[in-house]
């Protein structure tokens, strides 16, 4: 069962899942970070990408203006969030996981009333393989992997290239220092939440095609997100990554020699330890 | 002043706790019920929370079966009234509605629940308080309990026919996964049975827990293995997602999917990907029967957003009915009189003649059916009609 | 209590209180006595969070364990009536884990956030292990727990069998856990966790062992989590994985957040607002109901920013001494 092909395939399985988690945290990585918010309703604003997929169908275009919009129609969506909720709630950590956890629940039943309660699907946007000396692996999972290194690209280039970025980082290391040399604070935090939530989006529209479309199936990636987060390291971009590569790789690894469940339940047992040891994350 | 300070604030807080036991007692039974003596099923679905997609229609059903009961005059001349909770998924909430029913609202019966822990926290509670439950999913057989009827399919009549089906059409190599729980374990193990017997042979067997998102490795080890048939045992959303990354990889065009936990709602979640899958079940919206039609017609003419209506809905309108029957035979809602009223119990269902076997579960339909289109309609491929339950009492 | 508008409200209270199974019918009566046990357990978090500044994600995990041992001993011992047994096993099992999370955590300067996620990484695995194992039930779960009995030896057991009996009792019980939780915050000890609470450095530097201390109280809550349990498995007479989740974890994050933090009364309260709220606004609108729950959920946070009690206080009481500034983020150690 070893065999070289199986066993890559295995190897981009397991890159396949690390890229869709980094794709999915790195939203919640960022607004985590940067202003110290746990945003509760973080898988409602990925699915909420999905269902924008769902909606370009429904009005006739190709999945691919759906995975464009997404973004937007998320980030714009996290805006108002953050000016509306967050922004009220910023000194208080409390507040902001109670806010957001009826947040989530609100926004569940609002997609529920507008799509309706069952499974939605949409058309495949790129099925096929991609075949290279006899190997074949999908097509759309390649795209995923590099869709993915050109968000981290793109995101490092925001953080540590821009302007935006220096204040983001500026801010993070210390609000009131910050906003004393005349940094628009808020208006930073709002772009970085509408940002967060925009990848997010992104990341739902991307995965509709592979995973299951309810108003239910955001709160599945939700826990595994803040999980990737907090294994990382809180405030590290890298940590996203590392965490995304032990959750998702050690996972897939350990699944293909013992049962699921009791993959599962290593990755979790392995992770304790890990944040037990380097309690700052593997990054941090 | 400071007294009348106090005592003013005394009054106002006795007066607060007046109120809130006024409201209790306006939620009293005899404050609310009326005159006429309708006859009242409790009907406790999953309204919201994961299996909601289910509970949904599964409470419309019922509803319209309510209706035409009414329309024919009731059940013997009284009205059938519905008292409707949602047990959010969560049978903690499961128990706590039951208890509503039963000693709030004074039903006669409970019809409802999906998952098997759900009817088992509800079967506790009406078991106890001696209330007639009927459970209408199908689930892994083996529950005997006295006073809950079941008008969903056990594996024994999802699986005997529908095995031997496969092998002659589709191949003798399985490759079964299903969610780690107890109802794919208990049919994967009448699957292998009947495989093994007949000369086939599974190669693989996993079980996956609740909300995997990925299963790229599963598809690895299935495309490994080769199997011609891939029996999926796995529920819900984990069947979509699984399902779909299954269709991705393209490994349907080498290996058939053959399920019993697949139906129209699953597959309009899987769009394409569900194109060509091998359902079983004990009943299909696309039965070509007047009987199916005059239902499927009249459900949707009531409730025209509903388009799909699988076998999960069919059992509760079904339990409804048979519910019905039982009480106008027992002529109470009288536990000793009504437990002895349901076997025996025939009903002309959408799918067919049904009847309650002695064991309190039902005879139902073997049917066979493929999904033809991405919005999740399946083609009947053979139905071989009424199969009895077969129960072996284990939980 | 000193002021006379408190002991007022504390005298209204008791007869409400009292008084209510007697006009409330069965089914409130019943459902009045669930909300105790939960209020027990949202007692227990606030012990942990409002107190000791700690936030467990998975505090469920402790209430699901207490229920667990309680059903597995019933399954597992018909031939004697394992009661008494059961409650001591479903306190203490959870207070060994806490004490060996404790260990493992606290004294490697695991706090704040990071303990937090620990904690509902544990609840994961709970979860995972109880529904992949079928002699634990599966996720099928454990039924044919027997109801409440009281065990005074050498009388022959008293078996509660109506609904009121079983409200006295568990009010009772109620009562007996809020005075040894307010015996608790109000101790010598429980006024070092507080300073924990405010800055665990100066503490430190006072030479109090917090970690410890902070071990301590997340063992008292969490046998005091598997109490109620305990309670719970008798009440409902079935167990399942769902006990141990991540939703019911963070229901009752949000009763002691809706009831007032760090206020033990609030959190009875907030969980016994939330759960009639619930049932109220269920009968009404059976679908809709949800998002209108949620709805409050964040207008609470702008209306009731303490939580019920805590606001109630501020506006009707002397104010409170004014708090230390708590750290501003999670990010920092603090929630």
């Amino acid at each position: 069962m070893l065999e070289l092909g199986s066993l890559l395939t295995q190897f981009l399985n397991g890159a396949t899942l690390v890229s869709v988690l980094i794709l999915i945290s790195i939203g919640l990585a960022i607004i985590f970070g940067v202003m110290g918010v746990i945003n509760l309703a973080h898988g409602e604003f990925f699915i909420l990408g999905a269902y924008t997929v769902i909606a370009a169908d429904a009005l006739g275009l190709s999945a691919w203006w759906g995975i464009a919009l997404a973004p937007l129609i998320v980030g714009l969506f996290g805006a108002l969030v953050e000016v509306g909720i967050i922004r009220f709630l910023y000194k208080r950590p409390l507040e902001t996981l109670l806010a957001t956890w009826g947040l989530s629940i609100v926004i569940r039943q609002l997609v529920r009333i507008v799509f309706g309660v069952g499974y939605r699907a949409s058309p495949h946007p790129l099925l096929g393989d991609l075949k290279a000396f006899g190997f074949t692996y999908p097509i759309y999972r390649v795209f995923l992997m590099a869709v993915c290194l050109a968000v981290i690209l793109t995101t490092f280039y925001v953080f540590y290239r821009t302007d935006f970025g220096s204040k983001i980082r500026a801010i993070t290391q210390d609000v009131e220092m910050a906003s004393a040399l005349a940094i628009n604070t808020s208006r930073v935090y709002l772009s970085t939440f509408a940002f967060g939530s925009a990848l997010a989006g992104l990341a739902g529209a991307l995965m509709a095609p592979e995973i299951t479309i309810s108003p239910e199936a955001g709160v599945n990636f939700l826990a595994r997100s803040f999980f990737v987060v907090i294994l990382g390291g809180i405030g590290q971009l890298a940590g996203v990554l590392g965490g995304a590569l032990v959750v998702g790789e050690l996972e897939t690894f350990l699944s293909y020699m013992i049962s699921a469940t009791t993959a599962q339940a290593a990755v979790l047992v392995i992770a304790i330890i890990i944040i037990r040891f380097r309690p700052r994350g593997l990054f941090g | 002043m400071a007294d009348t300070m106090t005592r003013r604030e005394v009054l106002k807080n006795v007066g607060y706790g007046l109120g809130a036991a006024g409201v209790a007692t306006l939620g009293h039974p005899t404050v609310l019920r009326a005159a006429t003596q309708p006859v009242k099923m409790g009907i406790l679905v999953s309204l919201t929370g994961v299996h909601a997609i289910f509970g949904e229609t599964m409470l419309h059903c019922a509803q319209f079966a309510q209706k035409e009961i009414n329309d024919r005059g009731g059940i013997e001349g009284r009205k059938l009234e519905f008292m409707i909770e949602d047990d959010e998924t969560d049978p903690k909430v499961g128990i706590e509605k039951a208890r509503k029913l039963i000693k709030r609202d004074r039903v006669d019966v409970i019809v409802g629940s999906i998952s098997s822990a759900m009817r088992n926290a509800v079967g506790s509670v009406t078991t106890k308080e001696k209330k007639v439950y009927v459970y209408p999913t199908y689930y892994e057989g083996g529950y005997c309990h006295e006073g809950v009827f079941v008008t969903g399919a056990i594996p024994n009549q999802q699986v005997e026919r529908f095995v031997p089906w496969i092998m002659e059409n589709a191949g003798k190599t399985f490759y079964i996964a299903g969610s780690d729980y107890i109802w794919p374990k208990e049919t994967a193990k009448v699957v292998r049975a009947l495989v093994e017997k007949a000369g086939g042979s599974i190669l693989g067997e996993e079980y996956f827990p609740w909300n995997t998102p990925d299963y790229s490795s599963l598809v690895n080890r299935i495309a490994s293995a080769k199997p011609a048939v891939m029996y999926s045992l796995l529920i819900g959303s984990d069947s979509v997602t699984f399902l779909k990354q299954f269709h991705n990889f393209g490994l349907k065009k080498t290996t058939r999917i053959c399920t019993s936990g697949v139906a129209e709602k699953e597959a309009a979640g899987l769009g394409e990907a569900g194109i060509g899958i091998v359902s079983s079940q004990s009943y299909f919206m696309s039965i070509d029967t007047p009987r199916n039609k005059e239902f499927v017609e009249g459900f949707r003419r009531m409730f025209p957003n509903e388009k799909l209506v699988d076998s999960i809905p069919e059992g509760m309108y079904n339990g409804v009915h048979v519910a019905a029957l039982a009480l106008a035979k027992a002529g109470s809602g009288d536990w000793g009189k009504l437990t002895k009223a349901f076997p025996g119990i025939r009903y002309k269902a959408p799918q067919g003649d049904i009847w309650m076997a002695d064991n309190r579960h039902a005879a139902l339909n073997s049917i066979i059916a493929e999904a033809y289109n991405e919005k999740g309609e399946f083609r009947i491929i053979k139905n071989f009609g009424v199969t009895p339950p077969q129960v072996n009492c284990f939980q | 209590m000193r002021s006379r508008r408190g002991r007022a409200v504390l005298a209204a209270g008791t007869l409400v209180a009292l008084g209510l199974p007697l006009i409330a019918g069965k089914y409130y009566t019943e459902l009045l006595s669930q909300a105790l046990i939960f209020g027990i357990f949202a007692m227990s978090l606030d012990l942990m969070w409002g107190y000791a500044g700690v936030l467990n994600f998975g505090h469920a995990a402790y209430f699901g364990l207490g229920g667990y041992l309680v059903a597995l001993l019933a399954r597992e011992m018909r031939s004697f009536d394992p009661s008494n047994l059961g409650y001591a096993l479903a306190v203490l099992v959870p207070v060994v884990l806490a004490g060996a999370l404790g260990y493992f955590l606290f004294y490697s300067h695991v706090t704040g956030v990071y303990f937090t996620i620990i904690t509902l990484v544990v609840t994961m695995i709970f979860q995972l292990i109880v529904s992949d194992w079928y002699w634990l039930g599966g996720m099928n779960g454990i039924l044919g727990v027997p109801g409440f009995a009281l065990h005074v030896w050498p009388a022959p057991a008293w078996e509660l069998d109506s609904e009121v009996e079983v409200y006295y009792a568990l009010l009772a019980v109620s009562v007996l856990c809020y005075l040894f939780c307010r015996y608790v915050v109000r101790s010598p000890f429980g006024l070092v966790i507080a300073a924990i609470k405010d800055n665990q450095e100066r503490t430190e530097f006072f030479g109090y062992d917090t970690a410890y201390l902070t071990t301590i109280m997340f063992m008292i809550s969490a046998g005091l989590a598997g109490l109620s349990g305990a309670l719970y498995a008798h009440f409902s007479g079935f167990v399942s994985p769902p006990l141990f989740g991540l939703n019911f974890s963070t229901d009752v994050i949000v009763w002691v957040a809706v009831g007032g933090r760090g206020t033990l009364v609030g959190a009875f309260v907030g969980a016994v607002v939330v759960n009639l709220l619930k049932a109220i606004i269920s009968d009404f609108f059976e679908v809709l109901w949800l998002l209108i729950v949620g709805a409050f959920f964040i207008v609470t946070v702008f209306f009731f920013p303490d939580g019920i009690v805590g606001t109630l206080r501020k506006l009707r009481w002397r104010p409170a001494p004014s708090p230390l500034p708590r750290p501003a983020s999670m990010r920092e150690g603090g929630v």
